[in-house]
């Protein structure tokens, strides 16, 4: 057997590896999380995004509609094959699905992406293990969220986009701007991604394609657009059709995080209530999250990598090609994060309270009880810090032996305790599956429809364990609008909550639902302000 | 020398044989008697196979040296039997066929025999009064009317009772009679057949009206099955054999009332002579009549499923078409050499390569062309090229021949026949080639220098069954217009990505317009080209492979003009359509068979030229519905709601949306392959090009109806008009419009 052919059967073997092991990780950290408190599910927006889905099949008025016009719509249309079934979608397995394979396709295109700019299989082994090892990214990989798919595929625009910069192939560039259409079908931190990636190009056409003139550099630019726009494009079409406003996401984007909510102008204030971070608090406010959700070790040695990459650029002390290597990631990471950081500061991105654990004293606005889960958009340059590490490690043995080491540490840290150099989710996010109010409805429910504002109740219908064409919401067209107006016409239970801010069932009915509701209904439950009424 | 056969059939109560044998007679004796008559022999066969002593006695009335047979058939064989017996133990040009229950003027024999040496090759004799005559059910004005009017376009009597022809036509529409009907099928078959038909007016009064036969249901009722049966039965087209044996040369045949040459020996049902064939025909019809059942019935659910469907059909041609796109983005499968190869090749090796160039009224490209043809990179005194003139093209026969052409340049003047289209000079052209390669180029063609070397290494590097070697196309005026740069983007997804990844998955290829390459051989083994199909190419890529071969994709380019007149872009659109809606109904007539020899492949061969119809038709029908829906959402949204329940709104918003984004990337991707980078941003206003071709549709479907094989001529030579260059080829935008440099640009990458 000659010298190659072993080699290339050695790397087979060692991608067959390394996917056998993402998967394995990957199982074992869903079951261990389902199977101690379900806590694949302890996020208010897993819940939501797992009814998102479910909404489409079954509703009183299923159809595509029912995705909402806020979440961009993929990872739910990902689940669409899987959440017909009952227990895959209480269980939340829909949603583990989607994210465990990205995570599987994460982990080993990080390898893969890892292995092409350094060349060193240990460097990108060291990589593999930082990534799988996350115990944040193991919680986002078991639960119904998109930022596991969103990781995914930036680490496949990475891989391909760096290709493309060597190789020019044309179908490493398609598969750029392919995967950048999914990020912009998937959180809106793609479309930041999307220009990242046409710089890149740019720069990379105005660098090589030069001599072969305007219109060549021109053309790759519009392919480029066509292909990674298109997601942009359908997701305009798609409001345009169901919501008659194609820029309907814009306007009605707001810290509620789920669908169907009513269109409207949102203020700054709206979005971060009383606190009006400026753009150094807001970068604080970010950095802090990243660090903390990454891990203090693996961000430190990320902006390491950074730092040592810029010198390196200024100084040219590595060669021009492992520069070059390096720019994708390199303007993808920096123009997401500043750009992160804009939006943050203009309310583009839902506010993000302080983590616990750095909290000193810090304001935390009573009605925002989830804005906890937020911090989890800290994790979506995880990527992109793991490649700087990556860089830095390629530069030197002691560099790799350094961060080695500290990696090490992390680790044996991370399992004394967890939340030493780590902000974990698994030890903050409150929601839990066992809602009393729901527990209640579902044994004292006799049939009927029921009337609920589902933005701020997704919970209470998910642990309701009734079909989802039980319910009257916002997205089921007439029945919502006649019901506000009458809601004895369908409805034979309506929950109304005052304990929170955001029920639109409290702020939207009409004075003379508000008279029928009072003469029809009669008052079957309370629960500090958690009221569900009965028709008589 | 003009000799007559009159044959005269009879049964046991033939009563007015008296008056036919007199009038017979009286008739012979007037040619006898004077010097000028058209008749120089003549013979009279009577025929019967129920012979009576009376009807035997009134036949002595002849004089005895008369030529008078009587022949009795032992066989019972009807009035139409009879017949075919006696024309075929006559002997003379001139047939005669006269009932035995007529009566005519002696006169008018002389006159019949005289017309049909002048100006036809049948005479069907017409009463003036219908009553005078004997009557059975078909002779019926009214149903003789009906018949003959609206089922066979047929404005003759054919049971007026005399009938006379040429003996070619007898040979030439050779058939079985039925047992009742002779004279409708005889003319029926003659006029299918190209032959010249006349009516002869009778004013002799004949015997009286109560000796008629009686009308009967059940006799109508008879005759009207035989007709409809006639009706039904499929006139096969009548062969005229070619004029040698190795060759096609005057081949052609006589159907649908005309005589054609195709200089072919193609059989007519693989030809798109008729557009319909009866199977297709039955289907068509109960398709329609379920539509139309269907709309009565139900009229919202109805077209709730027609969109549902339509919408269906375009995305799995759309799907299709993205798979062929990225197939060949990663692996192109044309044949490409490298320059050492190419360089290699011993002159003195090489075989007389032909090219074929037909020409109509357009001499004004000839030095474009022979400049194109003297760039070849092949030994001059092993080029073949034949141009094909038209007979009256006379101007260009004119300007050629005071033209000093070179010698390895003939020219073939193709003889004036139906159908008169390029495939038919073609064919003609093809009996001078001597070649062993056989190539098309059109008069507007600039073939890349090494094109021909390129060819003939590729079959040498192909399978043997690989008979047929595709170049690109694409234009040498891109910039020309608008136009012309939709048109080149066209060509470079149908050309550069299209037909390369059909290729690839080893299935039809529809061929283009030019530079075709075959082996002479095999071109003439597979009949060469199809005369009556306007795409003649695409339909000779489609019967090479069911017959079990396969077309390979060149990589060189022909540049050709790229059509910048939008009147006659649409004239030459609606041509290309039309032929591809031929080549769609020529290879599914036997569509189970099709599928049995070629399986998943004749499915594919739907979605290759099916698919292509149908977004013509099926694309301005989701625009124009969105475009409503949208902007006249207050008017026409609710109405058009009732048509799309969900299930059809997320198969038709699916089709459209990812239909027209999915092609856009397509045609997109056809530029980029080519390094057409400019185009791309042309490629965005596509639609608007998809619109005109689906204008050109509508009239491709109106031709296909009234005139299925008429050739729209497409003007060539446009950009010459608006500026010079030296090479005489103009070009409005000199960017990049240099002849060479276009050749260059296309030249595989090593």
């Amino acid at each position: 057997m000659k010298i190659q052919n072993i080699t290339r059967h050695l790397k087979r073997f060692n991608e067959h590896y390394l996917v056998l092991s993402s998967f394995l990780i990957s199982i074992g950290s869903f079951i261990y999380f389902f199977q101690n408190g379900h806590m694949n599910l302890s996020n208010y927006d897993v819940v939501a995004r797992l009814n998102a889905s479910r909404k489409v099949i079954d509703s009183i008025t299923p159809g595509l509609g029912q995705l909402g016009g806020v979440w961009l719509p993929f990872p739910q249309v990902l689940m669409l094959p899987f959440i017909w079934n009952n227990y895959l979608w209480y269980s939340g397995l829909a949603g583990y699905f989607i994210s465990g394979v990205a995570f599987i396709v994460a982990a080993v295109f990080l390898q893969k992406t890892t292995y092409f700019i350094t060349k060193s299989l240990k460097i990108s082994l060291l990589i593999w293990v930082l990534f799988i090892s996350n115990i944040n990214v193991l919680l986002l990989q078991s639960m119904a969220m998109s930022e596991m798919f969103f990781m995914s595929c930036l680490i496949l625009v990475c891989y391909y986009l760096t290709q493309w910069t060597k190789t020019h192939d044309l179908f490493h560039f398609l598969l750029t701007a392919f995967f950048v259409m999914l990020l912009t079908l998937t959180r809106y931190e793609g479309y930041f991604v999307l220009l990242a990636a046409f710089i890149v190009i740019l720069i990379e056409s105005l660098r090589s394609f030069r001599d072969e003139g305007k219109d060549k550099i021109e053309g790759m630019l519009l392919l480029f657009l066509t292909v990674a726009g298109f997601g942009i494009i359908l997701w305009s079409i798609y409001s345009a059709l169901f919501y008659k406003d194609p820029l309907f996401w814009l306007h009605s984007y707001s810290t509620t995080s789920v669908s169907n909510v009513p269109a409207g102008k949102i203020s700054r204030e709206d979005i971060h209530g009383n606190l009006h971070p400026s753009l150094i608090e807001s970068l604080g406010i970010y950095g802090a999250v990243v660090f903390a959700t990454n891990g203090f070790i693996t961000v430190g040695l990320g902006l390491m990598g950074m730092l040592l990459y810029f010198n390196s650029f200024l100084k040219k002390t590595v060669s021009r090609e492992k520069i070059l290597m390096f720019m994708p990631v390199t303007i993808i990471s920096i123009l997401v994060f500043v750009l992160l950081i804009i939006g943050y500061y203009i309310g583009f991105i839902p506010h993000i309270e302080f983590p616990p654990v750095l909290l000193k004293g810090a304001k935390i606005r009573d009605w925002s009880i989830y804005a906890d889960s937020n911090v989890r958009y800290g994790m979506v340059l995880l990527p992109c810090i793991l490649l700087f590490i990556a860089f830095a490690a390629s530069l030197s043995k002691r560099l790799l032996y350094f961060a080695a080491l500290l990696i090490g540490l992390q680790l044996c840290l991370s399992i004394v305790n967890p939340k030493l150099l780590q902000y974990p989710f698994v030890s903050s996010w409150k929601y839990s599956i066992n809602n009393a109010d729901a527990r209640w409805f579902s044994t004292h429910y006799d049939g009927g429809l029921v009337l609920i504002s589902s933005s701020r109740h997704e919970d209470f219908i998910f642990q309701s364990g009734l079909p989802y064409k039980d319910f009257i919401y916002e997205g089921t067209r007439e029945y919502w609008r006649d019901s506000l107006n009458d809601p004895s016409k369908y409805a034979n239970f309506i929950v109304y909550n005052t304990r929170i801010s955001g029920d639109n069932i409290t702020t939207d009915v009409t004075p003379k639902g508000s008279e029928i509701l009072k003469k029809k209904f009669h008052l079957v439950y309370n629960n500090k302000g958690f009221e569900i009424y009965k028709l008589n | 020398m003009k000799n007559i056969s009159i044959i005269i059939p009879f049964s046991k109560g033939s009563i007015n044989i008296p008056s036919v044998v007199s009038w017979v007679n009286n008739a012979l004796h007037n040619i006898n008697a004077y010097t000028s008559s058209p008749i120089d022999n003549f013979e009279i066969i009577f025929i019967t196979n129920n012979p009576d002593y009376t009807t035997l006695q009134d036949i002595e009335v002849f004089p005895e040296h008369a030529p008078v047979k009587v022949y009795v058939e032992k066989e019972k064989i009807g009035i139409s039997g009879l017949i075919a017996k006696g024309v075929s133990r006559s002997k003379y040009e001139f047939i005669g066929i006269i009932d035995g229950y007529a009566g005519y003027p002696s006169y008018d024999i002389e006159k019949i025999i005289t017309a049909i040496t002048k100006d036809s090759d049948v005479i069907a004799a017409f009463k003036t009064n219908p009553k005078d005559f004997p009557k059975h059910a078909s002779n019926q004005p009214e149903f003789s009317n009906i018949t003959n009017r609206f089922l066979f376009n047929l404005r003759r009597d054919p049971q007026a009772g005399a009938l006379f022809f040429t003996r070619n036509v007898w040979k030439t529409i050779k058939f079985l009679p039925s047992e009742s009907e002779f004279s409708l099928e005889f003319l029926i078959r003659a006029q299918e057949a190209g032959f010249r038909l006349r009516k002869y007016i009778i004013y002799k009064k004949g015997i009286p009206s109560q000796l008629a036969s009686k009308f009967s249901f059940k006799n109508a009722l008879k005759a009207a099955r035989d007709v409809l049966a006639m009706k039904m039965k499929e006139i096969p087209p009548i062969h005229i054999p070619a004029s040698g044996t190795n060759s096609m040369v005057n081949a052609g045949f006589r159907s649908k009332k005309n005589k054609y040459i195709t200089h072919t020996t193609l059989s007519p049902r693989q030809s798109a002579l008729g557009v319909l064939g009866l199977r297709q025909f039955i289907i068509f019809s109960i398709l329609l009549e379920s539509v139309a059942i269907g709309f009565v019935l139900s009229p919202i659910l109805f077209v709730q499923v027609v969109i549902a469907l339509l919408s269906t059909v375009y995305l799995i041609d759309v799907l299709f078409n993205l798979y062929l796109v990225l197939k060949t983005v990663r692996h192109s499968s044309e044949l490409t050499f490298t320059p050492l190869e190419l360089e290699s090749l011993h002159e003195d090796r090489l075989p007389i390569y032909t090219i074929l160039c037909p020409l109509y009224k357009e001499a004004h490209m000839l030095p474009q062309f022979l400049s194109g043809i003297e760039k070849l990179q092949w030994p001059k005194n092993k080029l073949d090229v034949i141009l094909l003139l038209e007979e009256d093209d006379v101007a260009s026969v004119a300007v050629f021949e005071k033209m000093d052409l070179p010698e390895y340049l003939n020219i073939v003047i193709v003889p004036h026949s139906l159908p008169k289209t390029k495939p038919k000079a073609c064919n003609y052209g093809l009996a001078f080639a001597k070649g062993h390669y056989t190539v098309i180029f059109d008069a507007e063609d600039i073939p890349d220098p090494i094109q021909l070397k390129k060819a003939y290494l590729g079959f040498k590097r192909s399978k043997r069954n690989v008979v047929c070697l595709q170049a690109k196309l694409s234009y040498y005026n891109i910039n020309q217009n608008l136009l012309t740069r939709f048109f080149t983007i066209e060509y470079s997804l149908w050309f550069g990505m299209t037909l390369s990844g059909l290729q690839s998955l080893n299935t039809t290829i529809p061929l283009g317009g030019t530079s075709n390459h075959f082996r002479t051989m095999d071109l003439k083994k597979l009949f060469a080209w199809d005369p009556f199909n306007v795409t003649e190419d695409a339909d000779l890529g489609i019967r090479l492979f069911k017959l079990g071969y396969q077309t390979a994709m060149l990589d060189s380019v022909t540049l050709e003009e790229g059509n910048s007149d939008i009147r006659n872009w649409i004239r030459q659109r609606s041509r290309w359509i039309k032929g591809y809606m031929q080549t769609y109904l020529v290879h599914t007539r036997d569509s189970w068979s099709f599928v049995r020899e070629r399986g998943i492949h004749a499915l594919l061969f739907h979605l290759i030229i099916g698919g292509k119809i149908a977004f013509i038709f099926i694309n301005p029908i989701l625009w124009t519905v969105t475009l409503v829906y949208f902007t006249m959402y207050a008017r026409f949204g609710p109405f058009i709601d009732t048509f799309y329940p969900q299930a059809v709104l997320y198969i038709a918003i699916t089709s459209l949306i990812f239909g027209n984004y999915l092609y856009l990337f397509c045609h997109i991707m056809g530029s980029v392959k080519n390094k057409q980078w400019g185009l791309i941003k042309y490629t965005y206003l596509i639609p608007v090009y998809w619109i005109l071709i689906s204008i050109a549709g509508s009239i491709a479907l109106y031709q296909l109806i009234v005139k299925p094989f008429y050739w729209e001529k497409t003007i060539h030579g446009l950009h010459l008009k608006e500026n010079e260059s030296v090479t005489g080829i103009r070009e409005p935008n000199q960017r990049k419009q240099n002849i060479p440099d276009e050749l260059t640009l296309f030249k595989p990458t090593p």
